[in-house]
Order: C-alpha cells, then structure tokens, then sequence
C-alpha cells in the first residue's frame, strides 16, 4: 500500500497521519474519497459481484482529454506542495540524485524538509561512503598501451570493485558491524571527511615538529593513537598520538642494533596492538602491545614486558623491510641476505622463502586482494611474486638503473620510487598471461616475463624514500627534504603540494586519512594535519 | 482457461484488459495475480486513476516491446544523465502528473518507472538555489528569517569548495 504520509520526523508523524486519513494528499481522488478509503480498509482484495462492468477499455489516446480535464480541477485548490507530501523513501531515493550543494539547496527550503534531510542517517551513510571510496581513474596514466583483458581474478575482482562505488574497506565494515548505525552520525562524519578532503586540496594543515633525542627516524608506523618509531638506538620508542602532536610512552626493548622497520597493527584482541619490528641485528620482533597499559605509565616509562615479544630469527643479514597483511597472519620480510622470507605470524615460525634478488631487498608491497607481492631491491630491479609457491616469479621491471627505495602497489598499478628521483609506474594489466597455475613445474619458476612501464616523471631532486597511496591521493618523502602531495586524478606530474620544514632526508613516513607523519634524519617528527577544526560541530539546528 | 489478457480498474472504475506480461512489469500486480489465481474479475487499483494508469500502460507497454539491455554491471545507478530518450520524452509532463506517476510507480512497483520519474524530479532541483526550489514545487518557506540565517551558516561548509 502507498504510504499517503508526508514526510517528517517520527514524533510529527502520528498527528500528521490523522490529518492524512481525513484528506489524502492525493487531491485527484477527492471525487471517490469515499470508495477510495472503503477499498484502502478492505485490503486489496478482488470485488468480482459487486461491480458491474461499465465499460472495458483498451489502451486508447481518447480517453486521455477527459480525465485530463478532471485532474485540472483537482489541482486548482491544491494549496500544499506536491513534493513535500511524496512518501519518504521516494524523497530520500530523489535526494540520492543529488549532489552535496543541491540536498543543502532542498534542505534549507523548509523546516519539514530541512529535519528529514539532516536527520536522514542513511542519505548521509551513502553520501560518506560515495565520497570516501574514490578509486583511482583508469586512465591517470595517460595510457596508450593496451590492456589485455585476460581471465585473471585478481583482475576481475578490481574491475567489480572498481564498478562498485560503495564498497567498504575494512575498518569501515568493522565499524558497521561493532556500531549501531544509529549511533553513527553519518552527516557529521561525511562532513568531517568533506572538510579534511578540502584542506587536502587546498594545503591547509597544521604542522607539529617533536625533537627527538634517538638521532635519525629510519622508521614509523602508526594504528590510531599509538606510533613507534625505529632508529638509531636499539629501543623502539612507542609514542601517544593526541590530536595534533605526539607524547612518548615508553619503549620495547630487545633488538641489539639499529631498527631499520616498523609496523604497527590492531590485533583482533581489544585494546590490543601487534608491533613488527626488524633490525640490522637480522631479527625480527613481534610484540603484543596493551595499550591501555601503556597508556597509563607517567611519561615515558613504560616497557614493554620482554614476554610479550617473540624474536624470528632466520635472516642472515640487516632486515631493512617488513610487510604484514590485513589478515595479520602472514609477514614478509626483507633483507640484506637478498631473500624475501614469508612467515606465520600465528606460530611465530618461517614459512619459506618468497624469492630472491641479487643485492639487498629495501621495500616489499602487496594488495590484500591479490597474493601478489611486489618487491623493489639494491639490485635495480622490481620483482613480482606469487606468494603462494617459493620463489615463484611473475614479472619483472628492469628500467630502474638505481636502488628501489620505496615501492606501493595500488589496484593494478605498481609505484616504484627510486634512489635517483624517479617515480617508475607499471601496469600489471599489460601481462599477457597472469595464470599462476601454467609454469608451476617449469624451468624452477624462473620463467618470469619482463614488464615495460607505463609512466616515468622525476618527482624528488634525490632518492624518493617513502610513498603511500590513499585513494586517489600520493604521498612522496625523500632525501631532497620535502614532503610532496599528489592529486593522482588530476596530474602526476605536478605536486599538488610540497610540504617543506624538515633538514634531513625524510625517510619514514605514514599516510592516514587526514594526516601525514614523517621521521628525519633531522632527528623529527612531524605531523602534518589536515583534519578540520571542529566548527561545524553545532549543526543540529533544532530538535523536532 | 488461459490467461494472455487482464484486466485492471482505476480508481474512477474504468477497466482497461492488458497483456499479461505487461501488466506483471508492476511487482503489486503479478503478487496479486498470483494471490487470487486464475480469474476473470478486473483488478482493483483503488490509487491509481484512469489517466495515470493509462501513462503507466503506455510506459510498460513500450518498454515491453523494446526491451533495453539491462546491463549486469550497474556501475553508475546514481547518474542523472543516463535516461534514455523514450523515457525523457515520457517524463515531459506537467508537475502533478509527473508526481502522480511516481506515486503510482511506487504503488505499483515499477522500478524502472519510478527510477526515472524519481531522477526527472531530481533534475529538477539540480542547480537552483533554495528559492528557486521553493517556486518550482510550491514549497513553502516557513523558516523565520533567524533560522534562515542559521542554516546558511551551518551550511557555509560546504560553500569554499574548489567544485
């Protein structure tokens, strides 16, 4: 049955469905009110005595002239708005049409209006999730090479996403699933999200420098409120974050040298924290972190019990990189010994070997969709693994001529940044054959085929150190000193922004939605922000 | 007794005998079909008039007869650009009707019907200021000139975008 009630909040809605019942918004029924409400009480339900047959019509245009007439007059003494008294869904299904500026323009033509729109928790869920998920054009890298459409399911499993504008990622399923969307306040979080994505564009931040006294930041990693940072010194060094700067908590102990990676994690327990380190000792940390623990020791006293840290051993050489899955079960590792080594992270024990180069492995990266893992080494080369088979290479890219410092993989595309300055993009869709199946026996998996790049731009004066991809926004740190901000749907060849202050190289570096953390060899952190001021709290104008 | 044709009463009682297939493109009418079985009796549809079920009929009956691909991937379901011409032309009607046509749509479970008069709407609002909003649709302003001014405010964010 049609839902004759206008629009309105629920409390207004018992009184307005009296008034409804007396005179149905539908003016044109007026001359069989009557009947019209009899039938509406007796269900739907077919009258076959009662109703003589008056006339049988077919489809006809001469009918039209006469009940078109009748309508005008039922539409003379309609005094109220036709739109308003639309049923609610067909109202919010209209106001998803619309963009932002145009659902503010409806809003704020009348009260009745105004209470459903910003009340409407799931008009601004579907606006939040549209505006967040943006994913990367298919063309930003001026492509005129050809895509191999072939049967491969990573492929196809981005092409659906890519197809599906409202997917959710994995915190926001987590919170849908842990929050009652009732209690998620939709307009201010998309509002939130709005402002942040307008200080992006703009450059407007707040910048926080913290002197440290552990020497050169080699590397940082972040989950919240709670960062560690890895450098000269044998101590991870956990810190809290608390709104624009950084306050240390304590340390984790148990690395004998330098610690060259970090990688902060929420573990699936409560509260709880999983901290990946390596150092140039050849070990590997896993340590569980309680952070409401941490968080409630006096400055920067807290240690981390040594308990709760599990050691892997099985490189033999510097660990300069690690790499965790969403999953946190499975870690890549990295290292001088020129192995990449695949551990479980549950059993604290070595999987096997994902492959090999021919000089130090620096940076790792892989999608959480795909077992494809992307490593970039001293050797000058990229290589492509299929972390399912030990050393089971896929592809390779061999136009660097430096060290690959800094690797992303984002969609089908792969990021390389190298010693020299230049950002190296590959496509992964140029594969003619991607089945990992066909050459399992062959040739001990060394049939690898070589992938050209699609993109080549200088985009540092020196070696890029660190890049991060979110969305469709690049993050780029370097030994230059600067900090440069990429639209990627707009232009890779020039920075939508270039963030100077450090007098180091900056080397680490972390990209959140609505800030940047780097670490120097200047012996800083900073942290860039770009999260709006909280002004637009105040926006619930009255309460119906 | 095979059932090709049935039959469907307006509000204002006229009956008008359709295909069967093009009746069944509203949901409400093939549940109740399949309600009351095979049966010769007209069926009510106590909300809808003969001049809007008429516009309804002549929109399944085309859309019956030049069935349009429906793509699997419906990537862009919320674009207002996609309406194809037939549909644009069909939507060409003055205000009331228009709005009937969506109340019948959704009465009658036609989506594809309900889609596009639900966009035509949307095009309507596309663009125009508050004022302009209120003119086109008969709205009436009831805010005091304080809470205009509140709501311009709290509205201001959206306002220093680079869109």
């Amino acid at each position: 049955m049609i839902s004759l009630y206008p629009l309105s909040s629920p409390n207004q809605r018992q009184q307005q469905t009296q008034q409804a019942q007396e005179q149905p918004p539908f003016q044109i029924h007026k001359v069989n009110q009557n009947k019209f409400k009899q039938q509406q009480s007796q269900n739907v339900q077919v009258k076959k005595k009662e109703k003589k047959k008056q006339h049988v019509v077919k489809l006809s245009d001469e009918q039209r002239t006469e009940s078109d007439s009748n309508k005008n007059n039922a539409t003379k003494d309609n005094t109220n708005s036709l739109f308003i008294q639309l049923p609610s869904e067909i109202i919010s299904q209209i106001v998803l049409y619309l963009s932002v500026p145009d659902i503010l323009s409806l809003s704020s033509t009348n009260s009745q209006l105004y209470g459903f729109i910003s009340n409407h928790s799931t008009i601004w869920k579907s606006i939040y999730l549209k505006f967040t998920n943006a994913q990367l054009p298919r063309d930003i890298f001026e492509t005129n090479y050809t895509i191999r459409d072939n049967n491969n399911d990573y492929l196809k499993k981005k092409k659906n996403e890519y197809n599906n504008n409202t997917n959710l990622t994995q915190t926001e399923q987590y919170n849908l699933t842990h929050k009652s969307n009732y209690l998620t306040n939709w307009k201010s979080k998309f509002i939130k999200a709005y402002d942040t994505s307008n200080n992006w564009k703009n450059g407007k931040y707040t910048v926080n420098s913290i002197e440290c006294d552990d020497g050169g930041i080699f590397s940082l990693s972040f989950v919240s409120d709670l960062m560690a940072t890895g450098s000269y010194t044998k101590a991870l060094h956990l810190w809290r974050i608390e709104n624009q700067t950084i306050r240390s908590v304590g340390q984790i102990l148990g690395h004998s040298s330098w610690i060259w990676s970090v990688n902060m994690k929420k573990s699936s327990c409560f509260h709880s924290n999983i901290c990946f380190s390596s150092s140039q000792d050849t070990s590997i940390m896993v340590t569980n972190i309680d952070k409401d623990e941490a968080f409630s020791y006096d400055q920067s006293s807290y240690v981390v019990p040594l308990s709760r840290s599990h050691v892997l051993k099985g490189h033999r050489n510097a660990v300069w990189t690690t790499l965790v899955d969403d999953s946190i079960q499975n870690l890549y590792t990295g290292s001088g010994d020129y192995s990449i080594k695949h551990w479980d992270v549950e059993r604290y024990t070595l999987i096997g070997d994902v492959g090999r180069h021919m000089e130090a492995i620096l940076c790792l990266s892989k999608t959480n969709e795909s077992t494809m893992l992307a490593s970039g080494s001293a050797d000058h080369t990229v290589r492509l693994w299929d972390t399912r088979f030990p050393s089971k290479e896929i592809a390779s890219i061999h136009e660097h001529s430096v060290s690959i410092n800094s690797i992303t993989v984002k969609d089908w595309y792969i990021l390389s940044g190298g010693d020299d300055g230049f950002i190296r993009v590959a496509d992964i869709r140029i594969l003619p054959q991607l089945s990992y199946q066909h050459s399992l026996h062959t040739n001990g998996g060394r049939d690898s085929q070589r992938i050209g790049v699609v993109h080549t731009s200088k985009i540092h004066d020196c070696s890029i150190r660190a890049l991060a991809i979110q969305g469709n926004r690049m993050v780029s740190t370097s030994s230059d000193m600067t900090v440069k901000i990429w639209d990627l749907s707009e232009s890779i060849h020039k920075p939508q922004h270039t963030l100077e202050g450090h007098t180091g190289s900056v080397i680490s570096m972390q990209l959140a939605k609505d800030r940047i953390i780097t670490g120097s060899l200047d012996s800083t952190i900073k942290i860039w922000d770009f999260s709006s001021p909280l002004k637009n709290n105040n926006y619930h104008l009255k309460d119906n | 007794m095979s059932m090709s044709t049935v039959k469907l009463e307006s509000s204002d009682e006229k009956i008008y005998e359709v295909e069967r297939d093009i009746a069944c493109m509203s949901v409400t009418i093939k549940n109740m079909l399949e309600d009351i079985g095979d049966s010769d009796a007209p069926i009510p549809l106590p909300n809808v008039t003969s001049t809007i079920l008429e516009k309804v009929l002549e929109y399944c009956k085309h859309h019956h007869e030049h069935p349009s691909p429906q793509p699997e991937d419906k990537k862009d379901e919320k674009r207002l650009d996609d309406i194809p011409p037939y549909d644009r032309d069909f939507c060409k009607v003055d205000q009331p009707t228009l709005f009937e046509l969506i109340l019948a749509a959704n009465y009658l479970d036609i989506k594809a019907l309900l889609d596009v008069t639900c966009k035509t709407v949307a095009n309507m609002i596309r663009g125009k200021t508050p004022e302009e909003i209120r003119k086109i649709f008969n709205i009436k302003n009831d805010f005091t000139p304080d809470e205009e001014e509140q709501i311009r405010k709290e509205n201001e964010w959206c306002e220093d975008k680079g869109n």
